[in-house]
């Protein structure tokens, strides 16, 4: 069997979880470079944070932000007590695990383990923040952040990556490749920001009455590019950290990443040019992130050549998809459902595409659509689900009054800036 | 003493800026109200002789708002600020207060403060002094429009299509929001004269909801923020600060 063809079947067989055969993530070294990769995709939370934060206007920077923390500090407790054991314990018949909740996770490698997927399920759910910014409350936020993490992340994972103890997924059982998540993280969280923006809205005076979309400029555009790279560098422990073991493969697999990073950034420049407009550095960085984005499934499994092609196009789906969204009249602030929905699903079918060895395989290729059809038709109206009874229920969007003042002040008696927001800073909660 | 030095040259520009906008009749019976109430005791609150004299125009308020801003038109045009002359009269008495003990004053006694307020006495130009909340308010919302009639001509149109299709969602407030609205078309504010504080705090807010439709949040956010600077500066707003609107 030749190397190439080891490596694919590697992993076609569930590359992100060679766990489940004996001795991974039992050498020092594994556990060593797991650990650093699970550390730099915790680093992408600075990295979400600084983006969105910066992508918000002034008065929302501090509520965005706290969302992040959220997201990571409530998310490990959903996680930890329901999403593992649902997305990666004794799977039954392939659609869920049943075992491994609330883990003592005794064993070094298995604690190795679950402290790098923690780190995922915690990104899955912050993509949402950025999507529903400046008008989400927080309480409902996090309660919804639960859900996603606890329940819709997990349970397609169950299908796509599961399981760590026993038997497979249905989806991961049929060949469908996803390496480091795609559409079982990217995607699901792109899906869950979509359907948090239809069921909240777009903030005040976004679209005119004709409905003409509104630029509503981010407070801090350094932050929006310090955010991006500060992402980048995290996802080659995303994908990097995928292979789970500290093996030669995470040399081409970072490369395709980085490779595909730039691409993203070019593809999104290029396609602003094209389209005759200025190139927005706030694009471009989105660009950049869906390149990554768009990578993240088939990083492992396709050459440079094509992973160069897979960014390209990732970074013309970020604009066109922003755009696209901006004619439904949806209110996505920094992007997120085109760069980790669109980008995510079209990397999963590139990951088909352009897997090294099988080249154009339709059967394969129908195999990815399915997966990526399924992430949607689960994540997109369980969250839908999810958020309308919040809102019926919690109150998911803030007053117009707090819209005004700013959730900084209103959700959390702080301004994020309060030298140049004295003006519009009111005297009182109330 | 300041202040009565400064009266014949405030009558002269008065008179001319007075003659400017209102018809003959109007004209005279405006130049007797300040001399009777205002030359003597009072020559530099030109706000409120404005205001009494844009009350004494008509029972329209939408006429009344007109006068108002067309006499504080040509009094500018004539050098002679309102408003400045207002707050350094303020700023005058404040520093009176603050280095000399009370003092006769020099000029012959003012009217006695029961007959300004009470309209018998004073007939149509009778009327109490606006309380600083609405005074504060009123020139918060002028600035608002300003900025937005500034920024497009139409602005003032949508603002007012805005604030009605607010009030037609609206379960309470309905009426005061539809009196916002015939602001924004040239009519005045006084239906919110004797309005509480809270109720100029949420009509505040729902104009800021129309700047939103009818300009963007980057715009009503800069308006707004404008609108406190500028208000900030009144000597009302020593009494209620604009924040309060917010």
């Amino acid at each position: 069997m030749s190397l190439a063809r080891r490596f694919a079947a590697f992993c076609l067989l569930g590359a992100a979880l060679p766990a489940q055969a004996a001795g991974v993530l039992e050498a020092p070294a594994d556990i060593a470079w797991v650990i650093c990769a699970g550390s730099l995709v915790f680093f992408m939370q600075a990295g979400f944070a600084l983006l969105e934060g910066g992508a918000a206007r002034a008065k929302n920077s501090v509520n965005v932000i706290m969302k992040n923390y959220a997201d990571m500090a409530y998310g490990v407790l959903a996680y930890w007590s329901v999403g593992f054991g649902l997305m990666f314990g004794s799977s039954w018949l392939g659609w869920v695990g049943v075992s491994h909740f609330f883990p003592s996770l005794d064993a070094g490698s298995d604690a190795t383990f679950f402290f790098f997927q923690i780190m995922f399920a915690a990104t899955s759910a912050t993509i949402v923040s950025g999507a529903v910014a400046e008008r989400m409350r927080y309480g409902p936020y996090v309660v919804g952040s639960m859900i996603v993490t606890g329940l819709i992340y997990p349970l397609f994972g169950a299908w796509a990556w599961g399981s760590y103890v026993d038997g497979q997924g249905w989806l991961r059982a049929l060949g469908f490749v996803d390496f480091a998540g795609s559409t079982v993280v990217h995607s699901i969280g792109g899906w869950c920001a979509l359907a948090g923006v239809i069921v909240l809205g777009p903030r005040l005076g976004r679209f005119a009455p004709d409905g003409t979309p509104r630029h509503i400029p981010g407070h801090n555009l350094p932050m929006v590019a310090l955010g991006g790279f500060i992402l980048w560098i995290g996802w080659f422990g995303f994908n990097g950290g995928s292979t789970l073991a500290a093996t030669r493969d995470v040399g081409i697999i970072n490369l395709n990443t980085h490779l595909a990073g730039c691409m993203g950034f070019a593809g999104a420049s290029l396609i602003q040019r094209l389209l005759g407009r200025p190139i927005l550095m706030g694009l471009a960085v989105n660009g950049a992130v869906g390149g990554l984005v768009a990578i993240t499934a088939g990083c492992a499994t396709m050459s440079p050549a094509f992973a160069l092609l897979t960014g390209l196009l990732g970074g013309f789906i970020s604009v066109l998809g922003v755009q696209l969204l901006e004619k439904l009249r949806l209110d996505d602030v920094v992007g997120a459902v085109s760069v980790h929905g669109f980008c995510g699903a079209w990397g999963t079918l590139a990951a088909g595409l352009f897997f090294k060895g099988d080249l154009f395989d339709p059967g394969r290729l129908i195999i990815q659509a399915l997966g990526i059809l399924v992430a949607f038709v689960w994540a997109f109206p369980m969250a839908l689900l999810s958020y309308w009874l919040l809102d019926k229920t919690l109150g998911l969007r803030a007053p117009s009054l707090h819209e005004q003042r700013g959730l900084d002040f209103t959700e959390h008696y702080e301004v994020g800036y309060p030298e140049f927001q004295r003006e519009l800073t009111h005297g009182g909660k109330q | 003493m300041a202040a009565s030095s400064r009266a014949p040259v405030t009558a002269a520009i008065l008179q001319a800026a007075i003659a400017s906008v209102l018809d003959e009749p109007r004209a005279a019976a405006a130049v007797e109200l300040w001399e009777r109430e205002f030359a003597a005791s009072k020559p530099d609150a030109l706000v409120e002789l404005v205001g009494r004299i844009g009350d004494a125009i008509s029972e329209d308020p939408r006429a009344r708002h007109q006068a108002r801003v067309a006499l504080y038109k040509a009094l500018i045009e004539r050098g002679l600020d309102p408003a400045a002359t207002m707050r350094a009269t303020a700023t005058a008495i404040a520093a009176s207060k603050a280095t000399l003990l009370p003092a006769k004053p020099a000029s012959p006694a003012p009217a006695p403060v029961a007959a300004a307020f009470n309209p018998l006495a004073t007939g149509s130009f009778g009327r109490a002094p606006s309380r600083p909340a609405y005074v504060v308010f009123e020139r918060f919302c002028e600035t608002l429009l300003h900025g937005v009639q500034s920024e497009s001509p139409s602005a003032g149109q949508l603002l007012a299509i805005s604030l009605r299709a607010q009030a037609g969602r609206a379960k309470a407030f309905k009426s005061r929001l539809n009196a916002l609205a015939d602001w924004a078309a040239g009519g005045s504010l006084e239906s919110y004269r004797e309005a509480a504080d809270s109720e100029l705090s949420e009509a505040a807010h729902c104009l800021y909801i129309a700047l939103c439709e009818a300009l963007g949040p980057v715009s009503a956010d800069a308006k707004l923020a404008l609108a406190v600077q500028t208000t900030q500066k009144l000597p009302e707003a020593a009494a209620f600060p604009p924040r309060k609107l917010l």
